[in-house]
């Protein structure tokens, strides 16, 4: 668990991603405080592995606020720019520094989580940059992780399939929610794990954490709990549109991005425990997934 | 479009592909779109690397599979029409 009582300075919000910390240096003491209490469990006291220095920019009237998750972004040299200009800034990894300026609409509501897709490159940035082959093997997705009996569960699926639904039931049920939008699998030495990431969605109760990952379920609204098989092919097909783009700051999107994301989706069919769930509204899943348990311990 | 037989497909650059479970899973490159071939579309899309003709490749698709010449040339040639008009395969005379 990362201390919420982090030793920082009155202008920064110091936030743990994943193995990293980054800190977002805000003029206004408001909006520090604002990010605190966004990214509370998730503080840290670590020194920064990048400080970026965030500038807002007023603007006049409404601007348009892409609804797609996909990024559009230029870049030249260290210079990038997301979303035609909504956000743009400077990176310099060897000094450890990021500048940006932000409309300030991005700052607020759910238009965070299109600052955030800049955060997410920031995390792949400094994976590829400290650790290029921990990077092939370490992934955000898209998902809801449950921590149930010391290990995880991973409901995976689009928007408004049911990840925060999942998470609130789970929450009734006492379970650890890690996280209900978006959580990081790690492989290390063949074992896959989960783990918790600041990005949250609308459940906000949840805790900083990391357990083995025992299966992926790809979820969606049913009329009766039902847990099906499915094929290696729909697996990867369906998963790897909830893994996020593995591009970082200053790079574009790749066909060797691309490549390796598939990689990645394809290694985990083969070695996590995966299924389709339809699932009721209420607490029952967990028995179907208690059921399923059973049979394989019985079978293993 | 036309698609003639003695034309040689091949696969677009700008893809991400890979077999899995005999079943061949295609990503653009704009990672938007994911396309899936099944036994018959990936042993024509593996052939499909600009040297050999579709006319070649309907010869080697009914070894392959229990299938008449006739039949696996319209397969052939409809799967070709499909993939050219998504941009995922192209066609070179």
């Amino acid at each position: 668990m990362s201390p919420d009582n982090a030793k920082t300075s009155d202008d920064e919000c110091k936030i743990r991603i994943g193995g990293f910390c980054c800190s977002l240096r805000f003029k206004d003491p408001d909006f520090t405080a604002s990010a605190r209490n966004h990214y509370r469990g998730f503080l840290s006291e670590d020194d920064p592995d990048l400080t970026i220095d965030v500038n807002l920019v007023p603007h006049e009237g409404s601007i348009h606020i892409p609804n797609s998750i996909l990024i559009s972004k230029t870049v030249d040299g260290d210079n990038f720019n997301y979303h035609s200009g909504l956000l743009t800034g400077t990176l310099s990894l060897d000094e450890k520094q990021c500048t940006i300026d932000v409309k300030n609409a991005l700052l607020h509501g759910r238009c965070v989580r299109i600052f955030e897709q800049f955060l997410f490159q920031v995390y792949y940035t400094l994976l590829k940059e400290k650790d290029p082959k921990k990077a092939r093997n370490n992934y955000m997705i898209h998902g809801c992780a449950v921590s149930k009996d010391g290990y995880g569960y991973l409901f995976s699926g689009p928007s408004e399939s049911g990840k925060s639904t999942i998470a609130r039931l789970s929450s009734d049920l006492n379970l650890d929610i890690l996280n209900d939008e978006l959580v990081i699998i790690d492989r290390n030495d063949g074992d896959y794990s989960i783990e918790s990431s600041p990005f949250r969605g609308d459940f906000t109760d949840n805790c900083n954490g990391l357990v083995p990952l025992r299966a992926i379920f790809l979820i969606r609204h049913g009329k009766k709990n039902t847990i099906r098989k499915i094929s290696a092919t729909e697996f990867v097909t369906r998963f790897v549109r909830e893994v996020i783009y593995s591009d970082t700051v200053l790079s574009v999107n790749s066909k060797g991005t691309l490549s390796e994301m598939m990689d990645f989706s394809a290694d985990l069919a083969e070695n996590v425990k995966y299924y389709e769930l339809q699932f009721l509204p209420d607490t029952s899943f967990w028995e179907s997934i208690e059921d399923l348990n059973m049979v394989q311990e019985v079978c293993e | 479009m036309m698609v003639s037989l003695e034309s040689y497909p091949v696969r677009s650059d700008e893809l991400v592909w890979r077999v899995i479970e005999d079943e061949i899973v295609i990503l653009t490159s704009d990672g938007r779109e994911i396309h899936t071939l099944n036994k018959v579309g990936g042993a024509i899309w593996e052939l499909a690397d600009g040297t050999i003709s579709f006319n070649d490749i309907v010869t080697r698709i009914c070894d392959r599979f229990d299938v008449s010449l006739e039949t696996a040339r319209e397969d052939v040639i409809e799967f070709a029409k499909e993939l050219s008009e998504k941009n995922i395969l192209q066609i070179k005379d």
